[in-house]
């Protein structure tokens, strides 16, 4: 039997250095299971990758693709002692809290897409955002976010950093000026998303990047947006990026998992407190995000193709005002979007008169689904009003940009001519 | 982990350093502002870490003994003076030790200093103002053998940064600004 847990993770070799100098353990990508079938090759390009890397056949049967691992333990030796107290637990199987095959697996395939070293999977997106968002604070420490955040991130930021004895400022992250302003002694991350929710607005990352790397402040970027394909946010000064693979990663509305992904040197940091706020990914779940993540490429060209489609439709429909979408050159950040992101995505964001129309428009819509969430493969059509930004008055809307009458449209990977059929008889009734 | 620490994680910092140097430059500070009388009270400033910053929300008061002029309301600077030495030798003696694989079970240091006031004071000119050396004692149980004990504590003391700054006597500049 070899090694249960990453092979080529190497022992720091206690016992035989005299002093730190002496030893011999060094960070490398992973942890990984290390088979011939699963490691990505240099030359793989995302389609690729998204089916093969991490993916691995089974031994003892030959059968195709990764199994499920549904254990919550594994057996103990000298090897998993041995790694508990010397301190490199994370590479062994030991708990299923600590790392589980199915957990490697999926975590070597989303490591791959998003060209970083590590990840680590989760049970929700939130729980990603919150290990990782504590593994790089202090009390006392400051952070500079998004004013535009997604409501889960902004709750945890406003309610619950403050009882821990840490401060946010929020921030327009399109304004980088207020950014640069906004840093303080004690500020120690900065937190942005790569879209911001529901107007769609392109945050210029490597602007970004730049100033937390001149100020020697932490990044931590949301990608869930765009997702791995349509930008590598760690090659623009990210040092963690982190997705709700709730949403396009898993893309079929029946997954609520996270992942945290960056430097094996930020993500190990990241694993103790996947340890003890405890939202590690079932093995099932691990599962069904793997085989989900095989075809997020074929999904998300169709998304944008869809989004691109259903855009152009309603900036051309006279009942429909203003119109965002990134691949729409009407997009106030067309061009950076242009620069940035390879695929504008399947988000599109329009208005109608009023809330109150928006309301009827969504109960006259025959196909698209009326709920909250995105990223699945249907349509799914929401009101900002009455559930992202609930709590805010409409004038609070307003100043945020919100216009009334606005309305989210995730667009799925439905023909996009059935999609605009819906969207015109339900407009046609209002 | 034995001795609560990650050799796993040393052993990668030391390989991070060796091929980065930047990752093992530190900058830290402290603010000492007066209170009253011989009080002060000590605020730790952010410090750096390599390619971060890191806060330090860390306050603590000075004083002196009523025989010195201060209230007996904290430790006076000689004794903070020991604690750091002490402290720090304590790091490198547990480093030292998990690097050997010693599983400790007791490990205190008791440090011990003298001054001649003489030399404050400037009664005596032959009086140093310095103290007059630091004499510790490790006391360490453990499934190490004497003789690692004893090498070990050699080790700890070459290795600690405030150990060999005393040791070797650094140099202490200062300006005065008037506000």
């Amino acid at each position: 039997m070899g090694v249960r847990g990453d092979s080529l993770a190497s022992q720091p070799g206690v016992g035989s250095a005299a002093w730190v100098d002496g030893l011999a353990r060094q960070r490398r990508p992973g942890p990984f299971q290390r088979t011939a079938r699963s490691r990505p090759h240099d030359s793989w390009r995302a389609a690729t990758l998204a089916v093969h890397a991490g993916t691995h056949d089974d031994g003892a049967t030959g059968a195709v693709g990764t199994p499920i691992y549904q254990t919550s333990t594994f057996l103990l030796g000298g090897d998993q002692y041995a790694a508990v107290e010397e301190g490199y637990a994370r590479d062994r199987f030991i708990y299923t809290r600590y790392g589980n095959p199915s957990q490697w697996a999926v975590q070597e395939k989303l490591a791959a897409l998003e060209g970083a070293e590590s990840a680590i999977v989760f049970s929700s997106g939130m729980a990603a955002i919150s290990a990782t968002v504590l593994s790089m604070l202090d009390r006392g420490a400051h952070v500079i976010a998004s004013n535009e955040l997604y409501g889960g991130t902004y709750n945890l930021f406003h309610h619950e950093l403050p009882s821990l004895g840490m401060c946010v400022t929020f921030v327009d992250p399109r304004d980088h000026e207020q950014i640069e302003q906004s840093i303080r002694p004690s500020t120690m991350l900065i937190y942005v998303e790569t879209l911001t929710n529901p107007l769609l607005k392109v945050v210029d990352i490597p602007t970004i990047g730049d100033i937390a790397t001149r100020n020697r402040l932490r990044l931590v970027v949301d990608a869930t947006f765009t997702t791995p394909l349509a930008m590598h946010v760690l090659e623009h000064g990210a040092h963690v990026v982190v997705h709700s693979c709730t949403k396009y990663l898993n893309g079929h509305s029946d997954v609520v998992a996270g992942v945290a992904m960056g430097t094996r040197k930020h993500i190990d940091q990241i694993w103790p407190r996947l340890l003890a706020f405890g939202g590690c990914l079932d093995p099932h779940a691990c599962f069904l995000l793997e085989r989900s993540l095989k075809t997020l490429p074929l999904r998300m060209r169709a998304h944008a193709e869809g989004a691109q489609a259903v855009a152009e439709f309603l900036a051309a429909h006279p009942k429909v005002g203003v119109v965002l979408y990134p691949g729409l050159a009407s997009h106030p950040d067309h061009e950076l979007a242009s620069k940035l992101l390879s695929t504008s995505g399947g988000m599109v964001t329009f208005a109608v008169e009023s809330d109150a129309t928006a309301a009827h428009l969504l109960d006259r819509l025959m196909l698209m689904r009326q709920a909250t969430s995105l990223g699945g493969v249907e349509t799914l059509v929401s009101l900002p009003c009455n559930t992202s930004h609930a709590t805010y008055t409409a004038d609070q809307r307003s100043r945020l940009g919100i216009p009334p009458g606005c309305v989210r449209l995730s667009v799925g990977i439905e023909d996009p001519n059935d999609l605009i059929a819906d969207l015109d008889q339900a407009l046609a009734a209002l | 982990m034995r001795n609560g620490i990650s050799v796993a994680g040393l052993s990668e910092l030391a390989h991070e350093v060796r091929q980065e140097p930047r990752q093992g430059q530190a900058a830290y500070g402290v603010t000492v502002e007066w209170l009253s009388g011989t009080r002060a009270q000590v605020r730790t400033l952010p410090m750096v870490m390599g390619d971060r910053s890191v806060t330090r929300e860390f306050q603590w008061l000075v004083d002196e003994p009523r025989q010195l002029g201060g209230s007996n309301h904290a430790p006076n600077p000689q004794e903070y003076l020991l604690s750091a030495v002490g402290s720090c030798l304590m790091v490198a003696y547990l480093v030292g030790a998990s690097v050997l694989g010693i599983q400790l079970s007791r490990l205190e240091i008791e440090l011990r200093s003298e001054l001649d006031l003489g030399g404050f004071l400037a009664t005596d000119t032959q009086a140093p103002v310095q103290v007059k050396g630091i004499q510790y004692s490790v006391r360490v149980s453990g499934d190490g053998t004497p003789a690692q004990f004893e090498e070990l504590g050699r080790a700890a003391q070459a290795h600690s940064p405030n150990a060999m700054s005393l040791a070797t006597g650094v140099p202490v500049h200062g300006t005065v600004v008037v506000c």
